[in-house]
């Protein structure tokens, strides 16, 4: 088995900014991107569900989560598949395309209470709890580079997110969070 | 006499905690609690600062951001900042402050002299001097100019760089309530209280507005307890302390400006020094208070001139006497309050009211112990370099005061009415509206979502604003929750006892008296008149001649007297006058801030390839390409540079192996079943065609026939391509190819996807590639198996295992090449399998550099070349148009200017003396007329090894190869000093057959 190399490889990890903020990155097996034609979203839609294990394919800026891993929509074509473990490419019966990004995207989780105001240095968006929260989703830029938000519940539903970063700005994009977190170590 | 602290009182201070700072190098104490104003006038020090443009002595004059007198310089070294306001400095152990403008101290600054030339530098004296007279034309005003703005200038900055950091931060909420005063904490609790989300901000480091400076009671408590109570029923809301909001924006977005380790001694490097805070609040409640005005009086700018308000708050929030004896020149009822705050705290008091009628407070005045003149005006302050009395009168019949006598004082306090801060909804457009009994601007109507309440609103009684801003919150909450509270009406503005009356200026019959109004700009009540005489009849027009309330000041001080004056002259009203725009930012920001964390090593984004870490292990010196790392060159030992680096790497290409990080080509995933025919429509050449497994070279075109991009588009499957594009054309063509599909041809089902970040591409090229790849992967690389321009989908043998590859047999050096692709995560394992291999043939890795000499050598275009200019016969590629099929930029390259044949065509430039060397960017003359644009101009050159070692040059010149092989040109560089023969050759001097790569 080859070791697959991570864009944050080699950085110390988890990284802890005080009690309250935290910085991983969250492997993932697979992310394959599902593509519905025009007049076939829901045929495209009920392909990515039943492949990911979920009832329906989430709406709009929704995630739901089955037993093959999450479904993102990220846009009114788009799903995500994301998946800890590997998995093989889903068909679409021509409802779609489908394309293997399972390389493409560095996921960094930020967790913890003080996860809404870090990101509030990151992004324009509203991430307090009562605005985002698990199975929620968001397309935004932080350091001038488009990154896909998905709420997460965090390990003791303290909140968190995870950050779909390209993979080539993975590194970039967790060294500038590094860098605006440090100050939530400050007592 | 001086300042002192008084041995009671200072609500806001805490006597226990000495803090030691410096002023002019002068060891000095005050306490915590204290401003940096406070702490000085505690330490008995008076002249503070000097005027901008008299040099005037100038002490403290207010308590807030109005300050316009006791401009200081903080810091030292790169952390110098002047023009600190010091009333908003807040003090801590060892700050460094210091006097500015002045030499050599502002205690004794020989450019008082200016002074006595006073009458010569009024408003318009450098346009009216230097400006269009016989002998003053632009020559000499240039030489006028940097004499002018030597001696200009209030402070001066560091030249060195900014050593703080600063962020940006989004904030979301409820409702926004600006100012921590009564009116604002009284809103916030009702918010808070129906489960609102609310954000309070502050522009003090303690929160309570005018709560600290009073002695009043507030719905029965005294107001430090009201103050504590409220503070305490605001659990949940969040506080900005050290914040100001700077701006009002559309959709109501509020810019705060948050001081962060200002205050600090020692703050933690994580921390940044301060923060703009972008906040879209869903309602907004202005409570931002009030500004005291000044009265326009002679000399009312000595040392010991301050406002009224001002002088209370230093008694009574600070503990700090600013004198002995004071006088209190006021025209509204406030100006008993301050009184009264004086005289009880032991300062000899008296109070000129200018209204000559009974007022209720004056019992109580007089019970403080206050001496009241009624119908009295300060005239003149008297004394040097500091206040020693005030000349007081009383209104003759022309309206001038008559003088009478000379009141003793150390302090003079004066108050012209109150101004609500209005700013933030001026920021939005909106026209005050005046209000002549309340002779203030009060707000027009807010924009949809703010309200404005308390003294912002005109509430001038603590009560009054207290249950305006409780009934502003109710609204607030209803529109926001829904929930019906109670409909009270809201209060009219005002809360005076007894009317203001109208004063601006005291002057005299017989001589003109020096009555500043804008003391940062050194503006006074003549320069205003004279501006109404020379025609700047309006307000706006008069601002900018005469500087009046602009810069830092924004109208705070003398605005709405300088307009008052404006009207006066003009014999009109003050409504009809109008008063000037306020503008963003209400206070200064430091200009990092603005930055936040873009700058330095945040200035952009930094993409690395998969196979970085492993080109940096080996020594890779790495290049900035837009925002990539591109492995450059590699350092193989100690004494080799880039210069002989790259010529060994691309010696070792041509004559061996080499390989080259590639994964920064732009790879876009086109899907579909209409894939190809789409492709057949975006490039020259056809694609439809193509068969599964094979690859193809493609240039793409604008729609006005210039070459966009180009690259090699794979076909993996029927329905599948995957297309390269340049390094800086990735998101251009990607945005490019989703603009077609989703605006022209929104009947093809076909998909595109950005993939270059799923793949790390290696490029092996040599002679020896092949023998280097074949053994590590699991099938046949032969010629028959991958001739040129065919893919094998295979898999490479590495340490741990076996990974995916794709391989194409592509090559952009003109020798035997293949491009490898591994999804990214493997491209490390990739890279560690491929390197012993190419290293035992004799070969090494290479970087960008090598990679642009071999393809200079071998006439391929890149980015440089396919400028934005260039049409595809420009480039050589002209063959490559199909005529079979429409194209997008077909019918336009066709246009008579782009067919000529003496357009600049690509070219290699050879010097004609060995040795000799042109650059990039030189221009290509006619050897017989070295002038203008000439006939062509350089884009790449190298050393080229193919060639003997020779300077090899590619780029365009007119007409091209065919129109001057052999010949000689001229290749100039007028800008950087050189002129060098060189001989145009073909760009395909090098295995113009193509047999090396083919074999």
């Amino acid at each position: 088995m080859v070791e697959r190399i991570s864009a944050l490889d080699g950085l110390e990890m988890p990284l802890h900014f005080g009690p309250d903020l935290t910085l991983f990155e969250r492997r993932v097996g697979s992310i394959w991107q599902i593509t519905a034609w025009h007049g076939q979203v829901a045929e495209a839609g009920a392909v990515a569900a039943a492949a990911c294990g979920v009832a329906e394919a989430p709406a709009a800026l929704s995630a739901l989560t089955g037993a093959q891993g999450d479904l993102l929509r990220i846009d009114p074509l788009r799903w995500l598949w994301v998946s800890e473990t590997p998995q093989p490419m889903p068909g679409t019966d021509g409802a779609g395309t489908v394309l293997d990004l399972s390389h493409a995207r560095t996921v960094i989780r930020v967790e913890g209470a003080a996860m809404p105001d870090l990101m509030a240095r990151m992004v324009p968006l509203d991430l307090r709890p009562a605005a985002f929260g698990p199975g929620q989703v968001a397309t935004s830029g932080i350091h001038h580079v488009a990154v896909m938000l998905q709420g997460q519940a965090g390990q003791g539903q303290v909140g968190a997110v995870d950050l779909f970063c390209f993979r080539s700005f993975g590194r970039a994009i967790w060294e500038h969070l590094a860098e605006s977190a440090a100050q939530f170590a400050v007592a | 006499m001086s300042g002192y602290r008084l041995t009671v009182g200072g609500t806001g201070i805490n006597r226990a905690q000495p803090l030691r700072f410096t002023w002019d190098d002068e060891a000095c104490f005050g306490v915590e609690g204290d401003s940096l104003a406070s702490a000085l006038m505690s330490c008995g020090k008076r002249t503070i600062a000097r005027g901008f443009k008299y040099h005037r002595p100038r002490g403290i004059m207010t308590a807030g951001p109005e300050e316009g007198g006791a401009l200081v310089t903080t810091g030292s070294g790169a952390g110098r900042e002047p023009n600190a306001k010091a009333p908003c400095v807040e003090l801590f152990e060892g700050l460094e402050a210091s006097g500015q403008n002045a030499w050599p101290s502002v205690r004794f600054d020989l450019g008082q002299v200016n002074d006595l030339m006073g009458r010569f530098f009024s408003a318009g004296f450098y346009y009216k001097t230097f400006f269009g007279l016989t002998g003053r034309g632009t020559w000499e005003w240039m030489q006028f100019e940097k004499l002018i703005r030597q001696a200009a200038g209030m402070g001066r900055a560091s030249h060195q760089a900014d050593p703080d950091s600063y962020e940006y931060v989004h904030d979301f909420c409820d409702v926004l309530v600006v100012g921590s005063g009564p009116a604002g904490l009284a809103a916030a609790e009702t918010c808070v209280a129906q489960g609102l989300d609310v954000m309070l901000v502050e522009q003090d480091f303690r929160l309570g507005g005018s709560l600290l400076a009073t002695s009043e009671t507030v719905e029965g408590q005294p107001a430090p307890a009201w103050l504590s109570d409220r503070l305490s029923a605001l659990e949940g809301v969040r506080f900005l302390p050290r914040t100001t909001a700077f701006g009002l924006y559309d959709s109501n977005v509020v810019g705060l400006y948050e001081k962060v380790t200002d205050h600090l001694a020692a703050p933690d490097p994580a921390l940044p020094r301060g923060r703009i805070r972008v906040v879209r609040p869903a309602r907004v409640i202005l409570a931002s208070g009030a500004l005291e005005r000044p009265v326009a009086f002679g000399n009312n700018d000595r040392p010991g001139s301050m406002l009224a308000h001002a002088a209370q708050t230093y008694v009574t929030r600070y503990g700090v006497a600013p004198g002995r004896s004071a006088v209190v020149a006021a025209n509204s009822d406030s100006g008993y309050r301050s009184a009264m705050t004086l005289a009880a705290a032991g300062i000899d008091t008296m109070l000129l009211d200018a209204r000559d009628r009974p007022n209720p407070l004056a019992e109580q005045a007089r019970a403080a112990g206050v001496q009241i003149h009624r119908g009295a005006l300060p005239v003149e302050i008297t004394g040097g370099r500091v206040t020693h009395g005030l000349r007081v009168g009383r209104r003759g019949r022309h309206g001038h005061a008559r003088p009478e006598e000379i009141l003793g004082a150390d302090i003079v306090a004066s108050s012209g009415g109150w101004s609500p801060a209005i700013h933030l909804v001026s920021h939005r457009g909106v026209k005050p509206v005046w209000h002549p009994e309340l002779c203030c601007f009060l707000s027009g109507e807010p924009p949809e979502g703010v309200a404005l309440t308390g003294a912002a609103a005109g509430q001038f009684s603590t009560e009054g604003a207290v249950d305006h801003a409780r009934g502003t919150a109710d609204q607030a909450v209803r529109a926001l929750t829904g929930k019906r509270r109670r409909n009270a009406k809201l209060p009219e503005p005002g809360g005076w006892e007894t009317p203001i009356q109208p004063l601006w200026e005291v002057t005299l019959r017989d001589r003109k008296l020096k009555s500043f109004i804008d003391p940062q700009h050194d503006v006074t009540t003549d320069d205003v008149r004279q501006a109404a005489r020379e025609g700047y009849a309006s307000v706006e027009h008069m601002k900018r001649y005469t500087t009046l309330g602009m810069a830092t000041d924004q109208g705070k001080m003398g605005g709405v007297i300088g307009l008052a004056l404006l009207a006066e002259a003009l014999d009109q009203s003050i409504p009809a006058t109008g008063i000037t725009t306020f503008r963003p930012p209400y206070t200064p920001i430091p200009i990092g801030a603005l930055a936040g964390r873009a700058k330095g090593h945040g200035w952009k984004p930094i993409r690395r390839t998969p196979l970085h870490a492993v080109q940096e292990e080996i020594g890779f010196r790495f290049l900035d390409v837009g925002v990539w790392k591109r492995g450059w060159w590699q350092k193989t030992r100690k004494t080799e540079y880039l210069d002989s680096a790259y010529v060994r790497e691309a010696t070792n290409v041509r004559e061996r192996v080499g390989m080259v990080d590639v994964t920064t080509l732009g790879k876009i995933a086109v899907q579909g079943p209409n894939a190809g025919e789409f492709l057949n429509r975006v490039y020259v050449n056809g694609f439809g065609k193509l068969p599964v497994g094979k690859c193809r070279y493609g240039v793409m075109l604008r729609d006005d026939g210039i070459v966009f991009d180009d690259g090699v588009t794979w076909r993996l499957g029927e329905e599948e391509f995957l297309m390269t594009c340049t390094t800086a054309n990735a998101a251009g063509v990607m945005a490019w190819l989703e603009e077609l599909l989703q605006t022209r041809w929104t009947d093809l089902r076909v998909h595109v996807a950005s993939t270059t970040d799923q793949w790390a591409g290696v490029a092996v090229a040599g002679p020896k590639a092949r023998e280097v790849i074949a053994p590590l992967i699991a099938d046949d690389l032969s010629n028959e198996a991958v001739p040129f321009m065919g893919i094998l989908r295979t898999e490479m043998a590495v340490a741990g295992g076996r990974i995916p590859v794709m391989i194409a047999r592509i090559s952009f050096s003109g020798e035997l090449a293949y491009e490898v692709y591994t999804p990214s995560d493997y491209g490390p394992a990739m890279w560690q399998a491929l390197l012993p291999a190419v290293e035992a043939a004799g070969g090494s890795a290479y970087g960008v550099e090598a990679l642009g000499a071999l393809r200079i050598e071998k006439g391929h275009v890149t980015g440089a070349e396919l400028d934005g200019r260039v049409t595809l016969e420009d480039a050589g590629l002209g063959k490559m148009a199909s005529s079979k099929k429409p194209f997008i930029g077909n019918v336009l390259r066709k246009r008579p200017d782009m067919t000529r044949d003496d357009r600049p065509q690509l070219a290699h430039f050879i010097p004609v003396e060995r040795g000799e060397r042109f650059k990039i960017g030189a221009i290509v003359c006619d050897p017989e007329k070295v002038e203008g644009h000439g006939l062509g101009w350089i884009t790449g050159v190298t050393v080229a090894p193919a060639l003997g070692g020779k300077w090899l040059g590619i780029g365009f010149v007119s007409g091209g190869a065919a129109a001057w092989e052999g010949r000689e040109v001229m290749i100039a560089d007028p800008v950087r000093g050189s002129h060098v023969r060189a001989t145009v050759h073909s760009p395909h001097q090098y295995d113009p057959k193509g047999e090396r790569m083919h074999g």
